[in-house]
């Protein structure tokens, strides 16, 4: 709770003194399996004033790591009811997302070019990455079968989306600032370094959150 | 030297290969400027700060982590022109399921920032390890810290006469050199803690205060929405000057809500009395043991315009603050928040009930010929509002009221306080 006084409750920094880009990735909140440890306060959503007792965001069992991948697909498909475009893509491609350790520019041109609804539900991941670039939305120069990272996969999300961003991100729209810029809306929890690895899980709950957020902004 | 250059790279190779980094890095650019007039003189102070950080993480087996996280900043005060400091170099170890499945220890080392339950008696950056172990509901956590190598500026380590001498006192470089140590158990409802902390001054200390704290505190849920909020600390100490040690016995306790109701435009309000323990002048075991004031480790900042020390003093501070835009699609506007406030503060009448006469408090233009508790009143308003996400601002004011007259807390010559405090940050 914000305190007179207390000029940090505002803003926050690596300790949560003035604004911080490490404020929503620091401590490692692991994104994957939801397993929470965080000494950022605002972040909590279990207790509203976050660092209460110094420990308010306990260690929690790490349940949904356990989730299958199916039931995984099902907890999306039901999170995204309204969104017809992601309740429409195949099942084939959602377990193919989930099946990679790290995720494919074509299959993350795929989520978000049809998620947007930039891109029909028919295509292909491989015709997917060319198209979603025609539109001025991809990342020219990757194939579709190269990695992508984090701030790719945050500044294809924040430009499908129109995400307008931060100052930073005005001036110099990039995947550095499009990734502080969703780890600061909470699209992206836990570790957020623009050049990190991204699996195909996490982009789905990373995307899974963007449609979350574009469903509450009707 | 070619063979050598060879190894490194391959070496650095090996590196990345088997330690994937990845880094991030910044700057921050904060400015504080508080204006205050009434309490002694009309004063004007800005502080400017620019910090760099960077970090360096790698993911590690079963959502663990490595992380090294520093800061270093330069801040430019009218009084300290330069002060580069390290604010931050945190290691940060997270093993998961290292005591079997939901279970983590963590562990911190470097100069980070060390805080008790309640934040009232330890909120400070020191340099130090901190162990925790992690299990499903509660925690257990060691720490131990240093605190003589804080830049003085950036110390609030202050216990003893010395200390308090040493706060505008531009000779001296570091903060008061203190061996810090704390556990903790519990959960957010319940938590017991111990703290204590070690002069480590020697020779040199007019007056060598070893203190010593348990306690307990909790924010549990009552019903939805609402929290208590409790926290009860006993604290021994030795205060040692010269050849005579006495025995301090001191406590500090506070009781309140707080209520969220995030439907009601993000509504937020917090009720609290807290009570820090004043000198009692009773003489028990030959005068080797005294009720006196408590004393905190790093002292904390209770009010905008009137913050005194954390001893002597029985306040009530209520606050409510909201977001009245909180669901716009625009974050600049959903996170515009003010909010109001109010503090009454009392001295502590335990004295005055044993004795008939109240403990000094160290506040400027007090009565010495008052018995009143009650010292004033202080009310606050402001707007806090993170406009982008790397820009942030509050605009805060503040007024203390304080009770004067002839039998009054103050004398008249205390005026009406008034103060404003404008903080803009922003991220690089």
């Amino acid at each position: 709770m914000a305190r007179f006084g207390d000029s940090e409750s505002w803003a926050l920094h690596p300790e949560g003194r003035g604004i911080d880009p490490l404020a929503a990735q620091n401590l490692s909140v692991l994104e994957q399996g939801d397993s929470r440890l965080s000494e950022s306060p605002g972040i909590s959503n279990r207790h509203p004033d976050g660092l209460v007792l110094n420990c308010a965001e306990l260690w929690k069992p790490n349940k949904e790591v356990r989730m299958t991948k199916r039931a995984m697909f099902l907890m999306l498909a039901l999170s995204a009811i309204g969104v017809p475009l992601l309740t429409a893509q195949s099942n084939e491609v959602l377990d193919a997302v989930l099946g990679e350790a790290t995720l494919s520019y074509g299959n993350a041109a795929y989520l978000v070019g049809t998620a947007s609804g930039h891109l029909p539900e028919t295509i292909t991941p491989a015709e997917a990455a060319p198209r979603l670039e025609q539109e001025g939305l991809g990342r020219p120069g990757l194939g579709p079968t190269d990695p992508v990272t984090l701030g790719d996969f945050s500044y294809m999300l924040t430009r499908a989306f129109g995400i307008h961003g931060g100052i930073m991100y005005w001036v110099l729209p990039s995947p550095r600032y499009a990734t502080r810029e969703l780890a600061y809306l909470g699209i992206i929890s836990g570790p957020a370094k623009p050049g990190m690895p991204l699996s195909g899980e996490r982009a789905l709950r990373i995307l899974e959150r963007m449609l979350h957020r574009k469903e509450a902004a009707r | 030297m070619k063979s050598m250059v060879l190894i490194l790279a391959g070496l650095a190779l090996v590196a990345s290969g088997a330690f994937a980094l990845d880094a991030d890095y910044g700057l921050t650019l904060d400015s504080s400027t508080f204006l205050s007039s009434g309490v002694i003189d009309t004063t004007y102070e800005s502080e400017y700060k620019a910090a760099v950080w960077g970090e360096l993480f790698q993911a590690t087996d079963k959502g663990g982590s490595l992380d090294l996280t520093a800061q270093g900043s330069y801040r430019y005060t009218a009084d300290r022109p330069y002060i580069v400091d390290l604010d931050l170099l945190r290691f940060t170890g997270l093993f998961s399921e290292a005591m079997g499945a939901g279970t983590a220890v963590e562990l911190k080392a470097g100069r980070f920032n060390f805080s008790d339950a309640t934040k009232l008696i330890l909120d400070q950056t020191l340099d130090g390890v901190q162990v925790s172990l992690l299990f499903s509901g509660f925690q257990v956590r060691l720490a131990g810290a240093y605190s003589g190598f804080i830049l003085n500026p950036s110390s609030n380590v202050r216990i003893s006469a010395d200390d308090y001498l040493e706060v505008n006192d531009n000779s001296v470089f570091f903060g008061p050199k203190r061996l810090i140590t704390q556990a903790f158990i519990g959960s957010d409802g319940f938590a017991l803690q111990a703290l204590a902390q070690f002069d480590l001054r020697g020779d040199t200390g007019g007056e060598i205060v070893n203190t010593q704290y348990l306690g307990i505190a909790g924010v549990p849920r009552l019903i939805p929405n609402l929290y208590l909020d409790y926290h009860l600390t006993a604290s021994y100490g030795q205060s040692t000057v010269g050849d005579k040690t006495t025995n301090l016995i001191s406590a500090l306790a506070g009781l309140g809500f707080r209520l969220y109701a995030e439907e009601l435009a993000a509504s937020r309000a917090h009720v609290q009395v807290t009570y820090a323990t004043g000198f009692t002048p009773v003489v028990l075991l030959l005068n080797n043991f005294s009720f006196d004031d408590f004393r905190p480790i790093s002292q904390p900042t209770i009010g905008l315009a009137f913050s005194p020390r954390l001893a002597n003093l029985l306040y009530l501070d209520v606050g409510y603050s909201f977001r009245p835009f909180v669901n716009n699609p625009s974050p600049s506007l959903s996170n515009i928040e003010p909010l109001v406030g109010a503090r009454i503060f009392f001295r502590d009448p335990v004295p005055l009930l044993v004795s008939g006469t109240p403990a000094d408090i160290l506040v400027n233009d007090l009565n010495p010929n008052s018995t009143e508790l009650y010292l004033g009143t202080e009310i606050d308003a402001g707007v806090m509002a993170r406009i982008f996400s790397d820009l942030g601002m509050s605009i805060q004011g503040g007024v203390f009221l304080p009770s004067t007259g002839d039998s009054a807390a103050f004398t008249s010559n205390r005026g009406i306080g008034f103060v404003l405090k404008i903080d803009v940050s922003a991220a690089i």
